[in-house]
């Protein structure tokens, strides 16, 4: 009688433990409240029309986040926030003016370090928020097409490296800093959002610092094709753990 | 005779205001348009030193170069800004911005530069 006792105390006491973690990981949307992303982060689809609305952001805008990312990068990234902008969010906003070149002062990161439990919640909850006029299922991953002719459009061409970092072999980071990284791009984002923003950026961002070109649809599919592709190298991982 | 002044005074002002100079009459200045989509690459003053400097391949104009800038013809500049540099035989690095800026700002921004450069085209 006393082991059964002592046994049904200690079911509820763990039962207790758990009961937080539990309701908290059952929804994300109050992870994201309590955690008060929306201090920083757009949340409720306001984008920013003027350079002013711009300058005033501190962080990347999340109200389309389940369009953009990919739900693993998500969950990871909210346990573990790497910088992804190297000159923040909005490089005017760190940047002074240089004798050779100008200098960025340490952007601060504005994100938070959420448990296991909570990221998980948190990242099914943004995968929520998806911009319904997104076309989907229009890049097909491990689709077969000519990199060297997209490599050639990214490097020379396009010169899509003059303001994003990649890897240009062996974990040798290059390129621009005013725009995110695109190293691991295919570990990060949604490719059919990746295919929508470089062919029309400002539909997703007003003023966005990035140019909007006419190209052929064949030719964005092929970039969007190429940057997927782009994973952390091995050099890149090791050096994280 | 005050009213007709009042009322001329008024029609001056709402022309000065939407005339100012380097102002955009749909709201951004041709300064702030500069910082947010040249400075980049062609440096917070112009100078050429912008922070994506360090990896290209060619480097970016230097704006405040009176020499160089006055070797230009606006319609050169009009181009490069609006079609890129290959337009005008320079860098791909240069990107077009006609998709971004209206006809209206790239015109503003022709005259910015002419401003950052002190100088005058051929």
């Amino acid at each position: 009688m006393k082991i059964a006792k002592t046994y049904l105390l200690m079911t509820l006491f763990s039962l207790w433990l758990a009961a937080p973690h539990i309701s908290m990981a059952a929804d994300g949307k109050t992870v994201i409240e309590q955690n008060r992303c929306a201090g920083c982060h757009e949340m409720n689809g306001g984008k920013a029309g003027t350079i002013a609305e711009v300058l005033s952001k501190k962080a990347p805008d999340l109200f389309y986040a389940g369009s953009k990312f990919q739900e693993k990068f998500l969950t990871k990234f909210l346990q573990r926030p790497n910088r992804i902008r190297p000159a923040g969010t909005v490089f005017l906003n760190y940047t002074a003016p240089g004798p050779e070149i100008d200098q960025i002062q340490e952007p601060p990161l504005c994100a938070s370090r959420l448990s296991r439990e909570d990221a998980v919640a948190a990242a099914q909850y943004l995968m929520t928020l998806k911009d319904p006029d997104m076309p989907t299922g229009i890049y097909k991953p491990g689709t077969e097409f000519a990199k060297a002719n997209a490599k050639m459009i990214f490097h020379k061409s396009g010169a899509c490296n003059a303001c994003h970092q990649v890897d240009v072999g062996n974990g040798d980071i290059k390129g621009g800093v005013s725009a995110p990284t695109l190293y691991d791009a295919g570990d990060r984002l949604n490719g059919d959002w990746v295919l929508s923003y470089i062919k029309d950026p400002q539909h997703w961002d007003p003023k966005a610092w990035m140019p909007k070109r006419e190209l052929p649809d064949s030719t964005w599919q092929l970039l969007t094709n190429f940057i997927m592709t782009m994973k952390k190298s091995e050099e890149m991982k090791k050096a994280e753990k | 005779m005050i009213k007709k002044i009042i009322i001329l005074s008024a029609i001056l002002s709402i022309f000065m205001a939407f005339t100012g100079r380097g102002t955009n009459v749909f709201g951004e200045t041709s300064g702030d348009n500069y910082k947010l989509y040249c400075a980049q690459c062609h440096g917070l003053k112009g100078n050429g030193s912008g922070v994506n400097k360090a990896d290209m391949s060619v480097a970016p104009r230097n704006h405040t170069d009176t020499i160089e800038m006055s070797r230009l013809k606006d319609s050169d500049i009009y181009e490069a800004i609006a079609h890129g540099g290959t337009a005008v035989g320079k860098s791909t690095l240069m990107p077009p911005w006609n998709g971004v800026m209206t006809d209206a700002e790239i015109k503003e921004m022709v005259a910015y530069l002419r401003e950052l450069c002190h100088c005058k085209g051929e």
